[in-house]
């Protein structure tokens, strides 16, 4: 269960009571509860939409939504998205990538994925159909966290040091099996619908590390951060025609 | 042929398959085709809208065709627009300011202009009337893309250093710029008649008018402005095109 706090206090802005000592064995292990800590803010964000859904129109709640879910996460994986576009889409010769994805500044390319990033979430997040929304969020929430579990353990790392490097050094396929059951859980009240989400998490996973691996060597903290974004919105925006083909069959 | 490509591999991320490093000429010629690679950008734009029409719920179509707009062309020209935005506003004099624009970081004004953009390309695709949809996204980028090919034209260059700019600079001549133009004005007329070609006019005139303003604080325009030029034509065929199509 200590896990379970380490994962919460790294992954939110969540006051915790009790700090658990880290390192990087500590941290690694903690990765088998990602997908846990992705339903929880996914459950919180349901309840704010509960809550709000009488008083608020529907688009005035999807962007409370999003704004609500960088400020609880302390736009930790918005900011690796931001450093990862940068890197990979500048117009810089190979060897100078890594040194911009380090460089904690921002580029033109960091503020156009920002920026498009938290659009396609607000319309994603606007179109979940009301019956399945609690159960999406959770989905959504709980699939972007797995999917960092899954490069960490299945794909290289980029550097020698860094909060990444603890991750990957004391995650291993234990932890990878065990998020991956929580994750099968987590989407499972979607159904059908839900097994496609995951699905579709896995693949997007699979081609977004090789594809960012053609650019740097390996994966950084960064990089996880900009993939847990992307599955995010790709699962988001897929899960309401996944629910609209499997409740027709 | 060629040189088509060549403008596509310039103004896209389409992949195409690799070919021998471009000379200097190849580029220059390459200019004269910006419009028919703002078809190509503009029929891939469409039709994405078309397909995604029929799967997901407007406010999420709207998005997809904006990150559409965006990826295809790998933020290139939000990347000026950022830029020059930074640059404008920076510095006592052009020198400073075309310094500024070449800073990679982003500053506060330019990461509001990139933001707002994106903001305003989602609120314009979302406004499109469902009849006029595919006409206006097709011919949006045909005429930003025409933008550019009519400023290098018109407007002189503010860098003194080679590159993309100063090759597209010299090849823009005025045989090509009217050979271009005439192609965009036939693309639009044949679209949407002279609904159609006022769009471009507008875009042509707005583009200059911007020319000119950037010219007076920057000495003569970069691949920057022409960029943040393109993206703002862009935008206003959009935002215009309810108005002025389908009557």
């Amino acid at each position: 269960m200590m896990g379970l706090l380490v994962a919460l206090q790294f992954l939110t802005c969540l006051p915790i009571p009790v700090r658990p000592k880290l390192n990087a064995d500590a941290l690694g292990r903690s990765m088998r509860w990602f997908p846990a800590v992705g339903a929880l803010i996914g459950l919180l964000l349901a309840l704010v939409d509960a809550a709000l859904s009488t008083g608020l129109t529907p688009e005035l709640r999807a962007a409370l939504l999003v704004a609500l879910a960088v400020l609880i996460t302390g736009a930790l994986h918005m900011d690796g998205l931001m450093d990862t576009c940068d890197a990979l889409f500048a117009p810089v010769p190979a060897e100078r990538r890594l040194e911009i994805l380090w460089d904690s500044r921002v580029g033109s390319f960091a503020v156009v994925g920002a920026a498009t990033a938290l659009l396609m979430k607000y319309a994603a997040i606007l179109s979940l159909p009301d019956p399945i929304r609690p159960a999406a969020l959770v989905a959504i929430l709980s699939l972007s966290r797995w999917s960092m579990v899954y490069t960490t353990v299945r794909y290289p790392a980029a550097r020698q040091v860094g909060l990444g490097v603890a991750y990957k050094v004391g995650a291993g396929a234990r932890e990878l099996v065990i998020a991956t059951i929580l994750a099968m859980l987590l989407v499972a009240p979607l159904g059908l619908a839900g097994l496609a989400a995951f699905g579709l998490a896995w693949a997007a996973s699979m081609l977004l590390a090789r594809a960012i691996m053609t650019k740097i060597p390996g994966l950084t903290g960064d990089t996880y951060g900009a993939i847990a974004e992307c599955i995010e919105i790709a699962v988001a925006i897929c899960i309401p025609a996944f629910h609209r083909a499997f409740s027709t069959l | 042929m060629s040189s088509f490509l060549l403008a596509l591999q310039i103004l896209t991320r389409v992949p195409l398959p690799a070919r021998p490093a471009a000379q200097v000429g190849d580029l220059s010629r390459s200019i004269m085709w910006f419009p028919i690679a703002g078809a190509t950008i503009g029929v891939l734009v469409a039709t994405v809208d078309l397909c995604a029409g029929r799967i997901f719920a407007p406010p999420m179509t709207g998005a997809i065709v904006v990150f559409t707009l965006v990826a295809t062309t790998g933020a290139f020209h939000l990347d000026g627009l950022i830029d020059t935005v930074d640059g404008v506003v920076a510095g006592p004099d052009p020198d400073a300011r075309l310094a500024a624009m070449r800073q990679s970081v982003a500053g506060v004004p330019g990461a509001l202009a990139g933001c707002g953009m994106v903001f305003a390309l989602y609120v314009a695709v979302l406004s499109l009337p469902s009849e006029m949809r595919f006409h206006a996204l097709f011919l949006a980028p045909v005429c930003a893309r025409t933008t550019i090919l009519t400023g290098y034209r018109l407007f002189p260059y503010g860098r003194t250093e080679a590159g993309l700019s100063r090759a597209l600079k010299d090849g823009a001549t005025t045989k090509r710029a009217m050979l271009g133009t005439g192609l965009a004005i036939a693309i639009t007329a044949a679209t949407a008649a002279g609904g159609g070609v006022l769009l471009l006019a507008g875009s042509l005139a707005g583009a200059v008018a911007l020319g000119i303003a950037a010219c007076v604080r920057l000495r003569g325009l970069t691949g920057d402005v022409h960029g943040a030029i393109c993206e703002i034509a862009q935008l206003g065929v959009l935002l215009s095109a309810p108005a002025l199509l389908g009557r």
